[in-house]
This record gives structure tokens, sequence and C-alpha cells, in this order.
């Protein structure tokens, strides 16, 4: 306890600076003005924003990333509130009882109090991270490559599972993602695996490649469907962004109720902010007084979910920082980046690097409060960005795509693998392939091999090392249980089903 | 055929290539034999049984292809089309990224695609808008990040 608060302080100091207030602030605008774009969520954020980071330094960069993250969750809301369009999954919640707030003329009420509750669900999320990451890191040490590889085989299995009816296609991008993640000279053998003699793949591919082609390239492409459609106006004009207090008497215990639900929610693997914000949207709805009042602009509506994904993004960052094993899509993008930079997120993190770790969370409470000034305030200012035509932004985003991979490689030839990956975000969205396990699989993929087979080597090959330990039958039994949830609760309900008719 | 079969099939195709030439692999000459081998097989594996249970799966359900779960071949639509024009001009960005330098190359290449989705309309704002992106991107990343990009061999800028 003392220590977690003495490490804060610690943290607070790095963060203070005026330096790494300027780095949160420019992370948290960029990634807000990224997570208003329709169909731009936070993983697009980090990927294209990612090369500015380099000349940082860790502190600098982690602090950025993190910014750019909590910065496209509060800006997701912004187009789910003025236009319909959630910016990302996270934000489909807010849609429910936004839009029609704004419909009835309270836009100004829906964006202060989307920004009051995602900022108090930050904020408590923030307090709670800090007293958990420390034992939850601590506990992580006693793991060994056994325990390790099927810690990441549960989250990974988790991911894939959540995608419910698509569980099939989810593992077969996950193995894909793993697939991919083989290729190039194995440093262990030195034998060049999957290259087809082509030299510029023995170093491997980039998986941050792949991951701005998914969700820069691939989802800009897609975009192209809505850049025509003339239905694509706004309110540009705004009185004071702010709420009644009879708005307030009616939003804050939802607040409270999402918070804690969706920091659990988020820092489990695979379920992350779209689930978080479902769910606390659900269970305000179920607990209200009057439920038919959701869905035509009920304000504790559009608080519940808010304060639950701002929350969930929190909690998602525990299982990276603390175990280095990324639980969703974005946080799998920012471990890339953070390898890349030579951080290895985990245990020793905390021990080896604090001012890293702690400078991050400390910067967060900051962060928070900078993004409640910019969008209560200035938010007028900033949904300007959403009357700036998708046709000029959408581009820039492609140009923005590629400098980011030339920065990342220095190669051209990383070029086509973009296309390339472009192409498959294409296909994957027409055959509904969830992307998060494949990224997920391409990230932690080579980490995943290298536990395995240093465990295999710790016992000789023998495979009793995978299941004979406490922690490794715990594992083991997430794994199946994950796995295995999904038809259980089908089971369940088409048996509910058959007994009321 | 429907898009899960065809993701189907392509995984079951994909499985076996890529497991059969992790197990062609050359055995190593230090280290373990095989330890660099024996996990992509399992990965292999594990995608032709995933390929092979998605196809069993759509070949007993039966359901009839739709617009909504089946590809519709044919003429491209509008918007197939501006994705095939815009992937297009991405690969020509690729190859005169190096010879023409970025900001010649990238004026080019967004101009392109400004165009491709802004029609003859507002053909001022695309040049602008490529020109200031280019020329700000690479002060940017050169002058301030760093980061070098290829410089245009003539005017060397």
């Amino acid at each position: 306890m003392n220590e977690a608060l003495s490490q804060l302080f610690l943290g607070f100091q790095v963060a203070l600076t005026p330096i790494n207030i300027m780095w949160t602030t420019l992370g948290g605008v960029l990634g807000t003005i990224i997570g208003m774009l329709p169909g731009l969520g936070p993983a697009t954020g980090v990927a294209v924003l990612l090369p500015l980071t380099f000349k940082m330094g860790p502190v600098g960069a982690m602090i950025t990333m993190a910014g750019v993250y909590y910065g496209a969750m509060f800006g997701g809301s912004r187009a789910s509130i003025l236009l319909n369009t959630p910016g990302d999954g996270a934000a489909i919640a807010t849609c429910f009882d936004g839009y029609p707030m704004t419909q009835k003329g309270r836009a100004e009420a829906a964006l202060a109090m989307s920004a009051v509750a995602s900022f108090i669900g930050g904020m408590i999320a923030n307090v709670a991270m800090v007293f958990v990451a420390v034992p939850v890191a601590k506990f992580s040490l006693k793991f060994g490559p056994a325990e390790y590889t099927l810690l990441m085989l549960f989250a990974l299995a988790a991911t894939a599972a959540m995608s419910k009816e698509k569980i099939l296609q989810g593992f077969i991008g996950m193995v894909f993602g793993l697939m991919i993640s083989t290729v190039g000279l194995d440093g262990l053998t030195g034998v060049n695996r999957f290259t087809f003699n082509i030299l510029e793949l023995m170093g491997g591919i980039d998986f941050l490649i792949i991951i701005i082609g998914i969700y820069a390239l691939g989802e800009v492409f897609k975009s192209f469907k809505s850049v025509h459609d003339p239905s694509y106006k706004m309110q540009t004009k705004f009185g004071k962004i702010t709420f009644t207090k009879e708005d307030w008497k009616r939003s804050w215990p939802a607040i409270l109720r999402s918070t804690p639900l969706g920091f659990f929610i988020g820092a489990l693997p695979g379920a992350g902010g779209t689930m978080a914000a479902l769910m606390a949207y659900n269970n305000e709805k179920s607990l209200s007084k009057h439920p038919e009042e959701f869905g035509k602009g009920a304000i504790e509506g559009l608080a519940a979910p808010e304060a639950a994904n701002n929350a969930s993004s929190v909690g998602a960052l525990i299982p990276m920082m603390t175990l280095g094993i990324p639980g969703s899509g974005t946080t799998a993008v920012m471990l890339g980046a953070l390898l890349m930079l030579g951080l290895q997120p985990g245990p020793l993190l905390f021990t080896k690097q604090p001012e890293v770790a702690w400078g991050m969370i400390a910067s967060m409470f900051i962060g928070n409060v900078i993004l409640l000034i910019i969008n209560m305030p200035m938010a007028s200012i900033l949904v300007r960005v959403l009357s700036v035509p998708a046709k000029v932004l959408y581009p820039l985003i492609l140009g923005l795509a590629f400098i980011g991979t030339y920065a990342i490689t220095n190669s051209v030839v990383d070029f086509f693998i973009l296309i390339a990956f472009g192409l498959i975000g294409i296909f994957l969205d027409k055959a509904k392939i969830p992307t998060a396990p494949l990224i997920l699989g391409g990230i932690v993929g080579s980490t995943m091999e290298t536990s395995f087979r240093q465990a295999l080597m710790l016992s000789d090959g023998n495979m009793r090392i995978f299941h004979g330990s406490p922690i490794t039958k715990v594992l083991i039994g997430l794994t199946i249980f994950s796995i295995a949830w999904p038809f259980i609760e089908g089971a369940i309900k088409s048996a509910k089903r058959s007994r009321t008719a | 055929m429907t898009w899960n079969m065809i993701t189907g099939l392509i995984a079951t195709l994909i499985g076996v290539a890529y497991g059969w030439s992790a197990w062609n692999l050359p055995r190593a000459t230090f280290g373990s034999a095989t330890g660099h081998i024996v996990y992509p097989v399992i990965l292999g594996a594990l995608m032709t049984f995933l390929g092979l249970v998605l196809i069993v799966k759509e070949l007993l359900v039966k359901e009839k292809p739709s617009a909504r779960n089946a590809p519709k071949f044919g003429p491209l639509t509008r918007h197939g089309k501006e994705i095939a024009a815009a992937i297009g001009a991405s690969l020509v960005y690729a190859i005169i990224f190096e010879p023409l330098g970025y900001v010649i190359s990238t004026i080019l290449y967004l101009g392109a695609v400004l165009f491709l989705v802004n029609g003859r309309v507002k053909v001022a704002r695309t040049v602008i808008v490529a020109v200031f992106f280019s020329v700000g991107v690479y002060v940017l990343f050169s002058v301030l990040l760093g980061i070098q990009l290829p410089r245009m061999p003539l005017l060397d800028i």
C-alpha cells in the first residue's frame, strides 16, 4: 500500500515535468481527434501515431501512447453523439442514447455528460490500477516459461472465444497471427523459416506493419463506401457545453456502478471496451425505474457506457504492463510498440524501470484532467474536425500509414507487405473474421514460442511441465472454460427457450 | 460459395502448406535438432483442423448463399473500383517512393487518392492538401524527428 503510494509519488515527479505534460496533452488531443473519426479507434490511433514517439525516449513514448489510447476513448463518443456513427466498437453503446439526445436538441448536455462520465470512470480506474498493479506484477514473478506459455494461450483463447458465433473464425485468425510470427530467422537454431529465400523476410515480418495495414489501410479502404454519403452532416454550432442538476442526479449512480464493472471487464483478456460498455448499458436499463426512456435520450444510458469504456481501457493496461500480455487489440499494438522501443513490459518493468511504469500511471491522472478540460469548454472547437470532410481526412490517414511504415523499418519492401495486409483487412471484414485474435496472436506469437521451447528445454522434452504445477492447472482450467463457455451459454439459452416455449 | 466456406478452404490450404513446409524444414546443426519444427507443425495441424471443421459446419448448415454471407462476383461496384484504384495508386507509390524522393512521390500519391474520392470538384483543395501534407510531414520527420526520408535526387529536397 505505502509502497504503491511512494512509487506513484515518483511517477508524478516524472509525469509533471513540462515536457511530459506536453506529451500527455499531445497524445490526448491527437487520440481524441483520431477517435472521433468514424471507423478509426484507439488501435489505429496508436499504430498511425507511433512514429511520432520514436525520439521521445521510453517514458515520453509510453505517456504519449497511453494518451492516445484514452484520448481515443474520449473522442469515440463525439461522433456517436453527433453523427450516430461510433468512432470504434467501445462507443457503440453511446449512440443508443447519445444520438437521440442530439436529435432532441440536447447535444450540449450529451457532450458534457460523456466527458464527465469518461473522466470519473477513468480516474477511479486509475486509483484502482495503482493498488492492483504491484501485487499482480509480484505474483507473476512466480511464473516460469511453462506458466507464461499457458497464460498467453489463455489470453489468446479467451480473445478468440469472445467472438461468440464467429468462434471458429476467431481461432483461424489467431493461428494465422501465430504463423506470421514464425516467419524469419530462428534465433535459437539459425534456421530460416518460411522466408521463401527472400532476404527481407529473414528478419521476420514486423507486426506493427501488419497492424497499420489492417487497421489503417484496411479501415480507410472500407470507409470509401461512406465518404460519398451526403447524410454526413452535423450540428456545428453549440451553446454552453454543460448539463443540468437533474441530469447529474440521474447519472451519478450509473457512473459509479459502471466504473468497477468496466475496470474488471477491461482487465480480463479478450473482453475489452465494447463489451464493458454494452454490459454497463444493459445493466442500467434493467435497474432503471423507467427503462422505456432508454434509447430515447435517457442521460444515464449515455453516462453508464462512457464511464465503463474509459474504466475498461485502464483495466486493459494491467495485464499488458504487469504480465507483458495484452488482452485487447489496442494493448497488443501498444505492446508491439514498446517492444520496438526496447522495453519489455512485464513484472520486471516495475522494478527495473519504475520511472516508465509509474510515470505512465501518474500521467494518466493528469491526462484525464487535461482531456476533461479539452472535452468540456473546448469541445465545440474540437468537433470542428468532424466537419472537415472525410474525403480529405481519409486519404491523409493513408499518407500517415505509409510514412509510419517507412519510419519503422526504413525499407520500401514493407510497403508491399502493408498493402497486402490492407487487402487482407478487407477480406477479414467481408468474411467477418474478427481482427483482435489475429493481432494478438501475431504480437505474442514469438514470445509464446520462445517460452514454449524454453519450457521443453527445462523439462528435457517432458510435457508434464505444462500441467504439473498448481498455477498451470488453474491456467489450463481457465483456458478450457473460456473456450467452452460460449457453448455452455448457448446451451443454457436454448434450454431456457424450450422451457418457455 | 459462402464467405465461411472460402475461409474454411483457405485456412485448410494454409494449414496444410504451412505444416508441410514446417515438417520439411532443415534440421538444426546445433542446439535441439527439431526445436524449431515442433511448434510450427502444431500450428499447421491446428489450422488444418479448424479449416476442416468450418467446411464441415458449412456443409451441414447448407445456408443459401445471399448478399450477406456470400461474395458477389461480376463487375466491380463504384466502391470496389475506388478501392482497386486506391490500391493501384499505393503500389505505384511504393515503386516511385525512393527514385522520386518523399515529397514528390507523396504529392503525386495523395493527389491521386484525393482526386479519386473528390473527383473533379475542388481540385484546388486537393492540390493544396497534398502539397501541404507532403512538405509538412517531410519537415516534421526529417528535421524535427530526425528520421531519414528519401530525398529527391535532382533537386535534393
